[in-house]
């Protein structure tokens, strides 16, 4: 019998791979971080920290979403760009980089608007939203899709030396606009002129640092991975602020308002094999039982009525673009818009294809039935 | 009328008072009156939070249905909106 080696004889060798050294701590999980798909919204100094953090750690999927284009004065606090890349798209930048950074994850970017590119469905594909934005209404509207679409987010903001984070579960605490003030409400109106129509307003320029961005996005991510792993370090709706001057960290709780219009969820119930510019809403209505009518979470700008020169349809989502249409082309008087928001199958609108009237891919949309409203989601 | 005596500072500590005011303000006008007499930002929007209950106040409660009393300490702190840009 071949005696037994000891302990100093056996050589040990450490599996050495990407990933090693996150997995030798007891709490964590790489097969949980490789599986995760995560949502990014905001391809800014935030953002890219966030991205970078995700793209280290190996998250399998990340989608990122930005509309907006990289600048010269980004290049201070974003990890990610390049001078070379100043003037093009940030989430596509974004991502690039990512792929670079790490190959083996799968990244997908979006250069787009929140409002009118990121159909509730592809939130609903992912485990978890990190919103790294930069304006209330955009947190606002990022909110609103996350409860509808049911999926938990992480709000982050920043100034020069604060930093926030609050993670927000769907029917669980209180949602970012439960905590919203009469302030933060202006800001939001203030994008609507006394006609309704949206004013193009840029995000307001918040000084700061890759220091307060790095540090407050390091906390966003470690909550990430709090809930992949399934151990919230923060109860929903709780904040986590931190100050840099002087050095401080702190959370605390509030509460919930039982009367905050936020607070619905779209299950979907029915699952249409079609993408928005393959189908009309009288085809969408045909394929329901009992259907009535579609609503829309956005108003489409149905026509503009000229008191001299009559009504022109119009028939588009409603945009910061729309204002500019105001004056008639005719007779250059103010003209007076007409918005809907429901269309039956008998609406001349019925026969445009969903994305011409704004509807973006992966969307979830309300049914109107005799039996009561349906969601339906588009899958293609 | 009834009044309490709390104290009130800013989340960094360069601005603090011990104030006496009517129970019946709200957290709302309280935030606003900081902001005019501290001349705080007025581009951002502040909150209050308990440093005691360590719970933040709700804009619209009064100071007395918001559980503040006399010798309560309060700080406030701005709702910060950057990161993307």
């Amino acid at each position: 019998m071949t005696p037994m080696a000891t302990a100093e004889e056996l050589s040990f060798e450490l599996l050495e791979d990407r990933y090693s050294r996150q997995r030798m701590m007891a709490c964590w999980d790489q097969a949980k971080v490789s599986k995760a798909s995560i949502l990014v919204a905001g391809a800014g100094a935030l953002g890219n920290e966030v991205l970078k953090n995700l793209a280290l750690m190996g998250i399998g999927r990340i989608l990122v979403i930005d509309f907006d284009q990289v600048e010269v004065a980004n290049l201070s606090r974003s990890v990610l760009f390049r001078e070379e890349d100043i003037g093009r798209p940030k989430a596509s930048m974004a991502a690039r980089a990512l792929r670079r950074m790490n190959p083996e994850i799968h990244v997908e970017a979006i250069d787009g608007d929140l409002e009118t590119h990121l159909g509730l469905g592809q939130i609903r594909d992912c485990d978890l939203v990190l919103g790294c934005l930069d304006s209330v209404y955009a947190r606002w509207v990022l909110n609103r899709a996350c409860w509808r679409a049911g999926r938990p987010w992480i709000n982050a903001g920043i100034n020069a030396t604060v930093g926030e984070i609050c993670l927000h579960v769907p029917g669980q605490g209180p949602c970012y606009e439960c905590g919203m003030t009469e302030q933060m409400w202006r800001q939001i109106h203030d994008r609507r002129s006394c006609m309704s129509l949206p004013k193009n307003l840029p995000a307001r320029t918040v000084p700061g640092t890759a220091i307060i961005a790095s540090l407050t996005a390091a906390l966003q991510v470690n909550e990430a991975l709090a809930w992949l792993h399934g151990e919230k370090h923060l109860p929903s709706g709780e904040m986590l602020l931190l100050s840099l001057h002087p050095y401080s960290l702190s959370s605390f709780a509030m509460s919930a308002k039982s009367d905050c219009p936020a607070h619905d969820t779209y299950l979907p119930s029915i699952f249409i094999q079609a993408g928005p510019a393959g189908i009309t809403a009288a085809d969408l209505l045909r394929q329901i039982p009992e259907a009535v009518s579609l609503q829309m979470d956005f108003d489409v700008l149905e026509n503009w009525t000229c008191s001299d020169c009559g009504e022109e349809p119009v028939g588009r989502r409603l945009s910061v673009d729309s204002g500019s249409q105001l004056p008639c082309p005719r007779c250059r008087a103010e003209r007076t818009p007409k918005f809907i928001h429901e269309i039956d199958g008998s609406h001349w609108l019925a026969a445009r294809s969903l994305a011409a009237l704004g509807v973006p891919p992966r969307a979830i949309l309300r049914a109107v039935t005799s039996s009561g409203i349906q969601y339906l989601e588009l899958t293609a | 009328m009834a009044t309490i005596t709390i104290k009130i500072m800013t989340h960094d500590r360069s601005r603090c008072a011990e104030v006496t005011l009517p129970d019946s303000l709200t957290v709302g006008a309280l935030v606003y009156q900081c902001q005019k007499r501290w001349q705080l930002d007025h581009s951002e929007s502040f909150a209050v939070r308990d440093l005691l209950r360590n719970r933040r106040l709700t804009e619209d409660d009064s100071l007395s249905s918001a559980g503040v009393s006399t010798g309560t300490e309060l700080q406030i702190f701005p709702l910060v909106e950057g990161g993307s840009q």
